[in-house]
């Protein structure tokens, strides 16, 4: 239960390659987040780093607003489910399922007694001593006039760095004066602090703090190994969270890949945790057991209350379990929304042609603005663009240019030959779904479509004649078209970000 | 040269291609050669470099360090003393007071005499109250080289102490300076079980590495360089030695007619060695590939029983196995007494006696060494040929091979791509196979022409034996013996270094994951 | 400083072979059975002649006729069976066993047995922590320096053992520790450099997948337990493995033991031992003998460890316990 920032995190490999370029997403408590893209996108890095399985180059990780960078797994309190499940075979489900109970080491509250309490107060008030002694040095030695001058001196050069800097346009003998700047900087953070007291006065100071919070609860925190009779209720109650009760003796082996796969989420379930973050867990089960698990997963996210992310490259998964996707690819963020956001609105082409099933077509063609209203002119057809869209393109000011038209199969009409902008195609595949056709078809100019049509409004001639050569007139709405600059591949409905596409230099 | 890219290489036939590639190889070694200097100059570029930047970075962190940090620079561990982290800087300290005090009383007196080694040998002197002569030993050159070779490697230890000390007392000034937390001793205890634990898993290892291989490997490099034998010398002997610096290598390296003893043996042991690693390392490659197909084969029962009995002969140690089969093999031994017998072998047949003709030896000892080896190779191909996919062999079935082609197409190849890295290390193990040569001859028959001062050399010995023979010698010349190791040092690397390169892949892949 | 080979041992039959559908003609079956026919021809005679020396070693131990050679030169067999050579073994002076044909040999067996266990338990147990603390560490743990560990190591092992042996006893010698004191000695040099011989251990731990570390590391294990808690549960066959390769070592090396050794016949390990017996010509044909009976005794137990050796490399190999 935490919230999770990533600041402009980057991870380069040694060998020099980037994985991950500038990642910036702020994840909310509870929030169940997808990082969903193709292999190779960075996801499952960025997961990694948040795990802390993989060192972060650049940027910063936090959890529940502290800093885990430096952090080992084992202090940042994620639990993690691994694709191929990562059960330890030599131990029994339930063995398997304790592993990180046995491991943690629970705050438990004692009572002080009065010894110590007695030993606190005389620790206090002789730390109460050692702050004020040092308080005042720290103040003397701010205030001495030498450290004035000091600081008068280093000002005075750093302007005239400055001065110099802007002034001077040879690239080496300026980076030369940052680099002047740097070292000039860091002294006069020198100059302004005595350092190491500082760090022994904010020591005490904690310290006492802790103590005086001990003193006035009258308990201490102690970490104790959890009890064998508590790890069991907890493992045994997992257990019938997820059905598993049945082979808590058997070893992994033993068992088939759903349910290796429960004992994995068991496992990443049973201790109390910041976030849960899961690595593509369904890519190695069948079809039919994926499907199965992935509603599992959408009704354990209620029984867990926590912050998820969740890694995959099946735009499905994606879809149906997230609150807010983020879609990646080659390292950098294409677009994060919610799964309607993007599916509705892509902001640019790779995510339009990622999210959705089948694809969305795309072709080339024109948007002219005439007047007040805009058309596009896909295959000779002048069809108008309605609706919000066009409110958006007035509103942007948007100007007649070559774009890439989007459309979703399913946004497709099939329309008689004289409908007014029927495009004609030429029939190549008819996938026969049962309850809708994909066909797959051509333009006169080669260009492929794919249709979804639902075949319970064909008359039975009609489910009979698409067959391969058949001449199909096609259209298509003015609200249903997805428009994208032909050079950059952004959407035009939306401000064009500066550096997303570009690798960062 | 044409160059044929893609299809149009294709379009060659298969002996167009053999000639191409083969025509290419040649045509590609000076280039070898070239990327091979080029390789060496980026990496002597690569090394000034950093120490280049080491330097900088050392005037860096003075100029920028507060006092704490450049009193580091003389009393180690400073700047973690007084910063917290008492741990550490009482280890610089401790190492940085050992190391004084070992180097003022002990360590500098050894490295001063290392240049000459010690000049006064052991001398006989009378001793009037008993009556007698008694040596009084001087200077021990054994013990100079060696403890001031032990001081060396401190003083580079320190070095790299201290250097690390100032990095720290660097770190520790940056981190208080912006406010972060300093690891205190406790935290850092704790790390060497997390983070630090490859320190504490690699310490014991490495250290044992260190002091018993790579220390006695830079002494017997330097001994090469002296005159360190067991005999007297011109004043010299087993206690007092001195640098001779290239003549040795000179001695054994140049080529006379009628030259001293260790050229002219050099040459013959080195070309017999080299015959000899590869005849062992092929026959039994491809003889114990064939017994493992063999055994492996479709309908063949009883494989267990047949593998074991061949695995006998690894299990067995060898020095009984192979000491008895030389007795076999003897003048007086039961093969010849049999085959005398039969009236196959004349009365002064000999294998491997001292009179033997030197290539039937040698002939007679790869012989045996393929009863040794083919177990191994046997053992690693079935490991293997299990391994390779049935539907490959299905697959050839159903295009119309037959069985030898499917060895030749499917078998091979794959053997080879696989234990490809595996035939150069057996050849260089077979280079330095002690073993089946000492045991089985001794390096008999005696080749009197190549026997100098140290030994008798025969036509079997390999660079090794001769190695151990001038070691335990009469004479135990033992910068021969150095200069002897060293050279096969520079042998073994050569042909690794050219095998590595010229082998496509696999070279990474299976030495580092 | 082991002078064997480093023992590859490889999987045997696997359990399941996977044959053609049975439909053959009279014809394949033909040239099938011919060609089986020829190979088990070979495999006989190969196995005659992988045995011959050994059926050879163990007869000749039984030989107790002193003229056998001008009785039945040539023969294999004894021509009177008897234990005396192993009697001559245990106690070459006549003092315990009674009734036989004392060689009063200059050995002592016993002791060297003594020696050569005592060395080899103490290296078993040693060197196997040296080698699995090097392989786990080169293989999952991520390190600077990692890579040119491995490839220093690698050119360290180009240069002949034998160069060090020197320099290696002269500083025993120094400290002591040979001749009569030899074990410690032995013990110190096999087990301080093992840390080299780390290829086949790292191989396997190479096959343990990662992700049980990483899912450990997030459950909230140390590196260090990692490795107690799940690693090592996982690694028994390697260990096994480690522990008797190790062991084996000492039994074989006759080369720096003997330097160690310096003809002090208490300091002796079997190897250096009995082939100290046959190196000289007088009396040769009884010390072969001898020999002989010494090689049965060393040999078979060293045989079923090997044997053993294998099924635990195998089973390391095949774990399935760890797919999963």
């Amino acid at each position: 239960m935490a919230t999770v920032q990533l600041t402009h995190v980057k991870k380069v490999y040694t060998g020099k390659v980037t994985a991950v370029y500038d990642f910036n997403l702020s994840i909310k408590d509870k929030e169940f987040v997808v990082f969903v893209g193709p292999s190779g996108c960075g996801k499952s890095t960025t997961l990694r780093m948040v795990a802390g399985l993989e060192d972060i180059t650049d940027g910063t990780v936090k959890i529940d607003g502290k800093v885990v960078n430096d952090l080992q797994p084992k202090d940042r309190f994620v639990s993690m489910v691994f694709q191929n499940y990562a059960l330890y075979p030599h131990l029994t489900v339930f063995d398997n399922i304790a592993f990180p109970l046995r491991l943690m080491k629970q705050v438990v509250k004692v009572p002080l007694t009065a010894k110590e309490k007695e030993s606190h107060k005389v620790k206090i008030a002789s730390l109460d001593k050692g702050i004020a002694i040092l308080k005042k040095k720290i103040e003397d030695q701010k205030v001495t006039a030498k450290r004035q001058e000091a600081l008068a001196f280093l000002d005075g050069q750093k302007t005239e760095l400055d001065k110099q800097l802007a002034a001077e346009k040879d690239p080496k003998a300026a980076a030369r004066l940052q680099k002047k700047l740097d070292d000039l900087a860091y002294d006069r953070l020198k100059a302004l602090y005595p350092i190491d007291a500082e760090r022994r006065l904010k020591a005490l100071t904690d310290e006492r703090t802790a103590l005086a919070a001990e003193l006035a609860s009258g308990e201490k925190a102690e970490r104790r190994k959890m009890s064998n009779d508590q790890i069991f209720e907890k493992v045994t109650a997992v257990a019938k969270t997820l059905g598993i009760t049945d082979y808590l003796t058997r070893k992994p082996r033993a068992l088939s890949g759903g349910q290796r796969q429960r004992v994995a989420i068991g496992r990443a379930m049973v201790k109390d945790c910041k976030v849960l973050l899961m690595d593509e867990p369904l890519s190695n089960l069948d079809a039919k057991l994926r499907n199965q698990m992935r509603a599992e997963i959408i009704l354990l996210r209620k029984k867990i209350d926590t912050t998820f992310i969740y890694v995959t490259h099946d735009q499905t998964e994606a879809m149906t379990l997230g609150d807010r996707i983020v879609v990646m690819k080659d390292g950098l963020i294409m677009q994060v929304g919610t799964p309607q956001q993007v599916f509705d609105y892509p902001e640019n082409l790779f995510v339009a042609e990622f999210i959705g099933a089948p694809k969305m077509n795309t072709l080339k063609c024109s948007l002219i603005k005439e007047g007040a209203k805009y058309y596009v002119n896909p295959f000779g057809a002048k069809i108008e663009v309605t609706g919000e869209k066009a409110l958006t393109l007035a509103k942007r000011k948007v100007e007649t240019q070559e774009i890439v038209l989007g459309v979703r199969p399913e946004h497709i009409e099939i329309v008689p030959s004289a409908a007014p902008n029927a495009i004609h195609t030429t029939l190549q595949v008819n996938e026969m779904m049962g309850s809708e056709f994909h066909l797959h078809l051509i333009t006169d100019d080669g260009t492929p479509l794919i249709v979804r049509t639902p075949t319970i409004q064909l008359s039975e001639k009609q489910k009979g004649e698409l067959v391969y050569g058949k001449s199909v007139y096609l259209t298509f709405g003015g609200q249903a078209m997805h428009f994208f600059d032909a050079k950059s591949a952004f959407s035009l409905l939306v401000d064009q970000p500066e550096n997303l596409m570009k690798k960062p230099v | 040269m044409e160059k044929y890219v893609g299809l149009e290489f294709l379009k060659l036939n298969r002996f167009q291609r053999f000639l191409y590639k083969f025509t290419h190889f040649f045509l590609g070694i000076p280039n070898w050669f070239k990327n091979l200097g080029l390789a060496i100059w980026h990496l002597i570029k690569k090394i000034g470099l950093a120490i280049k930047n080491e330097v900088l970075d050392l005037i860096d962190t003075f100029r920028k360090g507060d006092w704490k940090t450049r009193v580091s620079y003389v009393v180690m561990g400073f700047g973690n003393l007084f910063r917290g982290q008492i741990g550490r800087g009482i280890l610089f300290l401790a190492f940085e007071a050992l190391f004084l005090f070992y180097m003022i009383f002990w360590g500098g007196s050894w490295i001063g005499q290392m240049s000459t080694l010690g000049t006064q040998g052991p001398e006989e002197v009378y001793d009037t109250v008993y009556d007698t002569y008694t040596t009084i030993y001087h200077d021990n050159s054994f013990k100079i080289l060696l403890y001031s070779v032990l001081s060396l490697f401190f003083i580079i230890a320190f070095i790299y102490t201290w250097r690390l000390n100032i990095k720290q007392a660097k770190i520790a000034q940056q981190l208080a300076l912006e406010g972060k937390h300093l690891r205190t001793s406790k935290e850092d205890i704790r790390s060497f079980a997390d983070d630090q634990f490859h320190k504490t898993m690699l310490a014991l290892p490495t250290i044992g590495i260190l002091v018993f291989t790579v220390l006695p490997i830079i002494f017997m490099i330097l001994v090469s360089f002296t005159n360190y034998s067991g005999a007297n010398n011109n004043g010299y002997s087993n206690r007092l030695f001195t640098w001779v610096g290239w003549t040795n290598f000179q001695e054994i390296l140049t080529w006379q007619v009628g030259g001293t003893a260790y050229s002219a043996a050099f040459g013959e042991i080195l070309g017999w060695t080299l015959m000899w690693a590869f005849l062992a390392t092929f026959s039994n490659y491809f003889l114990g590939m064939l017994v493992a197909i063999m055994i492996n084969k479709k309908g063949i029962k009883l494989k267990k029983v047949w593998r074991t009995i061949l695995v006998l002969t690894i299990a067995i140690p060898q020095f009984i196995s192979l000491l008895y089969v030389s007795r076999m093999f003897a003048d007086n031994g039961i093969i010849l007494t049999w085959l005398r017998q039969l009236g196959l072998a004349s009365g002064s047949f000999s294998f491997i006696g001292t009179n033997a003709n030197p290539w039937v030896a040698r002939f007679t000892v790869v012989v045996i060494n393929i009863w040794i080896g083919i177990p191994y190779l046997m053992l690693i191909a079935t490991g293997i040929l299990m391994n390779i996919p049935v539907d490959l062999y299905e697959s050839a079935k159903i295009d119309g091979a037959n069985s030898w082609q499917q060895y030749t197409k499917i078998t091979l190849p794959y053997m080879l791509f696989i234990t490809g890295p595996y035939l150069l290390t057996s050849f260089i193990g077979n280079m330095n196979n002690f073993n089946v040569i000492f045991l089985l001859t001794g390096g008999r028959p005696d080749n009197p022409a190549a026997s100098g001062a140290s030994g008798t050399v025969g036509y079997t010995d390999l660079l090794i034996t001769w190695l151990y023979k001038i070691t335990m010698g009469a004479n135990s010349e033992y910068y021969m013996a150095s200069v002897i190791g060293v050279l096969v040092f520079v042998v073994v690397a050569v042909i690794s270094l050219v095998v590595y390169n010229l082998m496509p892949s696999n070279k990474n892949e299976e030495d580092f994951q | 400083m082991n002078a064997e080979k480093e023992t590859l041992v490889v999987a045997e039959s696997s359990p399941t072979l996977i044959t053609l559908a049975p439909k053959k003609h009279m014809g394949m079956r033909t040239k099938n059975g011919i060609g089986s026919t020829v190979i088990y021809v070979i495999l006989v005679l190969m196995s005659v002649i992988w045995l011959f020396p050994f059926v050879c070693i163990f007869l000749q131990s039984f030989e107790i006729n002193r003229n056998s050679e001008l009785i039945n030169p040539g023969s294999i067999f004894p021509v009177q069976w008897g234990w005396d050579n192993y009697k001559n073994l245990f106690d070459p002076n006549g003092e315990f066993f009674k009734d036989f044909y004392v060689m009063n040999l200059d050995i002592n067996f016993n002791r060297w047995l003594l020696n050569t266990f005592i060395v080899s338990l103490a290296t078993a147990a040693l060197q196997t922590v040296i080698v699995l603390c090097m392989s786990y560490t080169l293989s999952r743990l991520r390190f600077k320096g990692r890579k040119f560990l491995m490839k220093f190591m690698l050119i360290l092992g180009m240069f002949p053992g034998m160069l060090t042996m020197i320099i290696l006893y002269r500083v025993l010698a120094d400290l002591g520790l040979t001749q009569q004191n030899s074990i410690p000695g032995l013990i110190l040099v096999y087990v301080a450099s093992s840390g080299m011989g780390y290829y086949i251990s790292k191989g396997f731990f190479d096959t343990i997948p990662k992700s049980l570390d990483e899912a450990a590391r997030v459950d909230g294990a140390t590196r260090a337990q990692v490795l107690f808690k799940v690693i090592l549960p996982l690694s028994k066959p390697i260990v096994i493995y480690t522990i008797l390769t190790a062991f084996m070592g000492p039994w074989g090396d006759f080369v720096f033991a003997a330097y160690v050794a310096f003809n002090n016949k208490d300091g002796m390990n079997v190897a250096v031992g009995l082939q100290n017996l046959v190196s000289g010509t007088t009396n040769i044909v009884d010390k072969y003998r001898v020999f002989c009976a010494g090689g049965v005794i060393i040999a078979i137990p060293i045989t079923l460890l090997f044997l053993l050796l294998q099924k635990y490399y195998v089973e390391g190999v095949t774990g399935g316990a760890v797919k999963g």
